[in-house]
């Protein structure tokens, strides 16, 4: 299996993780991924702006605007893959990639497993309905059976800590219950592969006393991660080889040390 | 999708490829049917939400229709329904097609609507239009209890046709399925298509026999072209089980055709452009 790997730094970014040989123990591969987007002047909205815009000069001007560009890596089980980079990076567009919410423009994707999301915190809440009810729905949502639902339903009450709660409409909720509840829902999916957003960096402190460990909990019974985040001590705690994106392209690939240090410094620092 | 093998500035692209191997997350029916509950169950009860009169006023909307229509076209143009009283004939359209084109509507704004589940899960889609047509199924199945009510007071015999109603029903809800899944492929693309199907449902509406009778249509030129709308042959065929009007096979065989066909195009079209609805 030809591996595309590029590297525009120069250095190789072969370390021990690519002795993964295709087929075996890889949980996740992927191979010189491209995604497109069409980045158009004003994107027309509708029939009739379409139709004016077809007779004006560059009416329907676009460019095209490349998301991701040639990522390739393999993920074995249990593994935890953190993505770093700065906004606009790519590693919102690499998830969902992932995932197949977005089609990709170029490449391979090969899953071998349930993939199961945390993109958002809460996705398809209902403000309406209570606690209860929305687990069953959100449960749903991410691909849970009725029967799966009911039998985790004690588990993750407990682990969202809502008490009485429960039985009230979450608009009633706190922000941290929310997240909490949200969070607790995702890791009941029993998913090979959980995919997670940024969500680890909106919590307090409090809900990442509770979250982290239970990553790391689910990491050893052999769930496998990719998990893209600005807060870097959060990643390098968490995973156990880090990537950096870069315009869409994987600048480095390795331990967490090795790539937070490399990457630490082009960080733009906070005005103070 | 392009050549396969375009030689770019930097490695070769590979055709895209994106292949589950084993277990993937959506693979029993059972999950996709236990969502389609959900999100059914969702629609109901937020429209019924804080009213308990939430379900009479589902009602008011086809029987004021009924009033103005039966002033319209009975007291004015002086219009009878082959031999039924007209307010009933009337009710028995308006209600399957409201049921219709309700559900329609509702599911084609069902991508667009629910775009922040869609942005951030990865449930098969087509679960959004087909809860939007059963939540609207539902209340055209509790109002038909009233309807036969209505029908009865009215002094119109019950036939052995009544035995087919699954069977209206059914085309109904493929046709309301395939039309939605249709155009809620293509409403993330073209947000002004809204307005088109508004319009374009109140012309259908008036080229089906709801507030006329059939017999009306005298020229055979156009009662060809008039036919080859399948709703007519679903509505006549309501107003057969319903109401013991003479069935016509030729307008029904028009419509089990059209709603077939409609049901696959609808989902092949949608199977093809939603994956596409995250990308605008």
């Amino acid at each position: 299996m030809i591996q595309f790997r590029f590297s525009r730094s120069g250095e190789s970014t072969l370390g021990e993780y690519d002795s993964v040989s295709p087929g075996s123990d890889a949980i996740l591969e992927i191979e010189g991924v491209w995604r497109k987007y069409r980045r158009w002047e004003r994107r027309p909205t509708s029939f009739k702006d379409a139709f004016v815009r077809l007779f004006q000069r560059n009416g329907l001007a676009y460019e095209d605007f490349w998301a991701l560009k040639d990522v390739s890596f393999s993920l074995k089980r249990g593994e935890a893959l953190g993505i770093c980079g700065g906004n606009g990076s790519g590693k919102s567009t690499l998830l969902k990639v992932l995932a197949h919410i977005l089609p990709l423009t170029y490449g391979r994707v090969t899953v071998r497993g349930k993939i199961t999301t945390l993109l958002d915190l809460g996705t398809g809440f209902l403000p309406e309905l209570t606690g209860r009810e929305n687990i069953a729905l959100n449960g749903a949502i991410m691909g849970l059976s009725n029967a799966e639902v009911a039998s985790h339903m004690d588990s993750i009450i407990a682990f969202a800590d809502l008490g009485s709660f429960i039985n009230s409409p979450i608009k009633t909720y706190s922000a941290g219950m929310y997240m909490r509840l949200g969070f607790a829902i995702a890791i009941h999916v029993d998913a090979d592969i959980l995919l997670i957003d940024e969500i680890l960096a909106v919590g307090d402190e409090e809900f990442h006393r509770k979250c982290i460990p239970e990553l790391k909990r689910m990491q050893r019974n052999g769930t496998s991660m990719v998990i893209a985040s600005h807060a870097l001590p959060m990643l390098s705690e968490l995973c156990d080889r880090v990537m950096w994106l870069n315009g869409g392209r994987v600048m480095m690939d390795g331990k967490p040390a090795e790539v937070l240090e490399r990457y630490s410094p082009h960080l733009i620092p906070a005005n103070d | 999708m392009g050549t396969p093998f375009e030689v770019g500035l930097e490695t070769k692209k590979m055709q895209p490829v994106y292949q589950v191997v084993g277990d993937a997350n959506w693979n029993s029916l059972n999950k996709i049917i236990a969502l389609i509950r959900h999100l059914t169950w969702r629609s109901l009860a937020s429209r019924y939400r804080g009213s308990a009169l939430g379900f009479v006023w589902t009602l008011v909307n086809p029987i004021m229709l009924m009033f103005v229509y039966t002033f319209v076209f009975k007291n004015i143009f002086g219009q009878s329904a082959a031999g039924v009283p007209f307010q009933v004939y009337l009710m028995t359209g308006i209600l399957a097609w409201n049921f219709f084109s309700t559900a329609a509507i509702q599911a084609s704004v069902s991508l667009v609507s629910g775009a922040s589940l869609v942005n951030k899960s990865t449930f098969p889609r087509i679960v959004l239009p087909v809860s939007a047509v059963l939540a609207n199924a539902v209340n055209y199945l509790v109002a038909l209890p009233l309807l036969f009510a209505f029908i009865l007071i009215s002094g119109v015999p019950l036939t052995g046709y009544v035995l087919l109603l699954p069977i209206s029903f059914l085309l109904l809800t493929i046709m309301a399925i395939g039309l939605g899944a249709f155009l809620a492929s293509l409403m993330p693309f073209f947000m002004d298509l809204q307005h088109l199907i508004e319009v374009f449902f109140t012309m259908w509406f008036f080229l089906t026999p709801i507030v006329y009778e059939i017999g009306l249509i005298k020229d055979p030129g156009w009662r060809a072209w008039y036919d080859l709308n399948p709703m007519v042959g679903i509505v006549q065929f309501i107003h057969t089980v319903f109401l013991g009007l003479p069935l016509n096979v030729s307008t029904l065989l028009t419509s089990v055709l059209g709603s077939v066909l409609m049901l696959v195009i609808g989902l092949l079209i949608f199977r093809r452009l939603a994956p596409h609805c995250t990308e605008v």
